[in-house]
């Protein structure tokens, strides 16, 4: 009975914190295609994965559980009731600045991707290593 | 007008105070340039390019690279490694970018936890 209670209270810990578990897997994937592929196209790919579960811990950082929309104007609680209902602005602003970064550095990454392989006719990162020899 | 000091937690900002640390230096200076030689005078060979105690024919030209000559021997051992760790593999420079951030977090955490 108490290995049944221990293994519950585990796993409802997982899943309440199953948001953090899968931004950490994220950056860990993302890593990974960071480091060990050698294709540059895969090497973008991995670190928009990373910026996605950047997003997602950011996202869960400032989650509150009921809350509402931090405006004012439009809020559906009473004033007082603020400060414990309405959640935190800075991590929901961080995130939406950090998409567009992300998109930014996507976008560059392929390009430079592309004129790599006009230039040289590969996308193998250890061939690129050395270019007077291509 | 009022000249407002500026205090910060480093210390304060006030032009006066750089006015008159750049008259010091200034005078500073003077003082110095008035130990010079008297009797110098400006000749055609005075101005000659110095190339180490050895005759500089006009022909003769010195790369930019080579006023770092002196630099790059002195701290060889420490290039040598630099060059072998250059591999031109992006791979390699993510790895050194991951293990350099890794350790700048750990040490903020660090001091984080100790201040906390």
């Amino acid at each position: 009975m108490l290995e049944n209670k221990k293994a519950l209270l585990f796993a409802l810990l997982i899943l309440q914190n199953a948001n953090f578990l899968v931004a950490i897997c994220l950056v860990l994937f993302g890593l990974y295609a960071l480091l060990f592929k050698k294709n540059l196209i895969k090497m973008a790919i991995g670190i928009a994965i990373i910026a996605s579960g950047i997003n997602l811990f950011l996202i869960s950082a400032g989650y509150r559980k009921g809350g509402v929309a931090p405006i004012f104007t439009e809020a559906t609680i009473k004033a007082s009731e603020a400060e414990t209902r309405m959640v935190l602005p800075t991590p929901q602003a961080l995130t939406l600045t950090n998409i567009v970064i992300s998109l930014a550095v996507t976008a560059l990454m392929l390009s430079l991707a592309i004129r790599i392989y006009q230039q040289t006719g590969t996308l193998d990162a250890t061939k690129l290593g050395r270019l007077d020899e291509l | 007008m009022t000249l407002a000091i500026l205090k910060t937690a480093s210390g304060f900002w006030n032009p006066l105070a750089f006015v008159a640390f750049f008259i010091g230096v200034c005078i500073i200076i003077f003082i110095l340039r008035a130990f010079g030689k008297k009797d110098f005078k400006p000749s055609k060979y005075k101005a000659d390019v110095f190339f180490s105690g050895n005759i500089a024919s006009e022909a003769s030209r010195v790369k930019a690279s080579d006023l770092f000559w002196g630099f790059f021997e002195a701290m060889k051992p420490y290039y040598n490694l630099i060059t072998k760790i250059h591999t031109g593999i992006i791979n390699d420079y993510a790895l050194w970018y991951v293990i350099v951030a890794s350790l700048l977090l750990t040490v903020l955490t660090l001091g984080v936890l100790q201040w906390a």
